[in-house]
């Protein structure tokens, strides 16, 4: 248990990190396609009868990689290409998923690429999810200044010399990997539970882009870990948990926003 | 490899240049040859429409002509080079404005121009140095959302210049800024050049806080230069 609990901490600080990036920098929908390279990339494993984990790995990063050197040339119709990628990963991954239905030992891999499935989590996986997270910590502690500078204006930073799309296609391969390493524990359903559900909570706790930085990945991982315990306790699907105790803590950071926004009005009074 | 800018060459060769936008089927600027040296103060002016901020973007290397040759300190910007000489350069836009929920505070935000620079010391002196002589240094600490128009512009003035650039594109630097005002941010600029040897290109409708500081004019109408005086 206590590996899965680690590997959900990691996953869920890893795509709350990220997630305030994808939101910052508007790639939301690119993000999304992602995700969906990823579901792809998994189902694509069942069907080879390759391990889903890296299938999916493959697939998203390949993709992120792809869409990122395509971003400055499609300019604003990026949006829509990535969810013409979306459609096609989707299709490709319910067609992978519909041909691997045919043994009883595939319906259960499917299981666990749909709604997530903790006991894929191995040794070599939280080592591999622990890896990323660090790397991804090296680069955003060696580029702060730079991503500080294209979150706040990317127009401006990029006349000052930033390189925003190498930056970009950085984050997207990171984006890539997050993904495809999180599916074993949300579930294709429910993949961007940790991506999303945690930037607009943290934005609920502080307005500041420095403050939401660090409090998306910690509603993340407590998100996650919390989550598990519940699945662990009432024998839920595990992403299905994740995402209610993640749609939990936003529900009660919306709350206490509401009440402190009304006790400064009445001081004002 | 650190690049560094030939200084013996230009700040901006335009050379036939004419951009035009995604979908439009006449460009924003047509035939554009302009030559602007090292050391001077530029301004360009022009009714609504003109292409004066498609020009500085053009010369930027945001903007890619779809005919002609545009160069930046040598540097062709078509090339992969030019987003390291724009480590040479500081830009502000005419569309600065950040809303009230924005809380970097102006320290923060010139803070900003030093992200891509290496080897420089002193970053509080630096920041310090310039807020005082832009009027600003008791904003430092405030967030940039709460400042007025005024305030935020040449907070953004302070991080163009506090990055010592050898070309300085402001784009309606005066557009915010009390009259009163107007002419401490044009002298602060304008002493910068002299000191520096730098070239600052600015946009500008309003020309009285540049008299008997700007080195050439140039005036655009309808995506066209109509007049140059002064290069």
């Amino acid at each position: 248990m206590m590996l899965q609990l680690v590997a959900s901490a990691i996953a869920g600080a890893l795509c709350g990190l990220l997630g305030f990036y994808i939101n910052e920098l508007k790639l939301t929908t690119l993000s999304f396609s992602i995700a969906h390279a990823a579901l792809a990339g998994a189902s694509m494993g069942i069907v080879l009868g390759f391990d889903t984990t890296y299938t999916a790995i493959s697939l998203a990063t390949v993709y992120a990689l792809a869409l990122g050197l395509l971003m400055p040339r499609v300019g604003r119709y990026s949006e829509a290409l990535s969810m013409t990628f979306f459609t096609l990963f989707n299709a490709l991954a319910l067609a992978m998923i519909y041909l691997g239905q045919t043994t009883v030992l595939a319906t259960a891999s499917v299981g666990g690429i749909l709604w997530g499935s903790i006991l894929a989590i191995t040794p070599t996986k939280l080592a591999l999810l622990g890896s990323v997270a660090m790397v991804l910590l090296a680069y955003i502690a060696a580029a702060k200044r730079q991503l500080d500078a294209i979150v706040f204006d990317k127009r401006i930073a990029e006349a000052e010399g930033v390189n925003v799309y190498l930056h970009i296609v950085l984050l997207l391969l990171f984006v890539g990997f997050a993904t495809a390493l999180t599916l074993v524990i949300t579930g294709g359903f429910l993949l961007f539970t940790l991506l999303y559900i945690p930037i607009v909570a943290s934005a609920q706790i502080s307005l500041r882009a420095y403050r939401r930085q660090w409090i998306s990945p910690l509603v993340g991982s407590v998100s996650s870990v919390g989550g598990l315990t519940l699945s662990y306790c009432l024998d839920l699907p595990v992403g299905t948990s994740i995402a209610l105790t993640a749609l939990a803590i936003m529900a009660l950071s919306t709350i206490a926003r509401l009440v402190t926004n009304i006790v400064y009005r009445e001081k004002i009074k | 490899m650190e690049l560094r800018p030939d200084i013996r060459r230009e700040a901006v060769s335009l050379t036939n240049v004419s951009v035009a936008y995604t979908g439009s089927d006449r460009p924003a600027i047509r035939d554009i040859t302009i030559s602007i040296p090292l050391g001077k103060l530029v301004v360009v002016t022009g009714p609504n429409g003109a292409g004066k901020t498609t020009l500085i973007e053009t010369c930027l290397g945001l903007l890619k002509p779809v005919k002609g040759v545009a160069k930046l300190l040598g540097v062709d910007t078509r090339s992969r080079s030019i987003v390291k000489i724009r480590r040479f350069c500081s830009y502000v836009p005419q569309d600065f404005m950040r809303p009230p929920h924005d809380h970097y505070t102006a320290y923060q935000v010139i803070s900003m121009g030093l992200a891509q620079l290496s080897g420089y010391s002193d970053r509080d002196g630096r920041i310090t140095a310039i807020a005082g002589k832009l009027g600003i240094e008791e904003l430092l600490d405030k967030p940039i959302g709460m400042l007025s128009g005024g305030e935020q512009q040449r907070v953004f003035i302070a991080r163009a210049l506090v990055r010592k650039p050898r070309v300085l594109f402001l784009d309606e630097p005066f557009s915010c800024i009390d009259t009163g005002s107007r002419r401490l941010v044009a002298e602060t600029i304008y002493e910068y050049v002299e000191r520096e040897g730098a070239t600052a290109v600015i946009v500008s409708h309003e020309l009285s806080p540049l008299q008997g500081l700007a080195d050439a004019l140039i005036k655009m109408d309808s995506g066209r230069v109509t007049e140059i005086r002064g290069l």
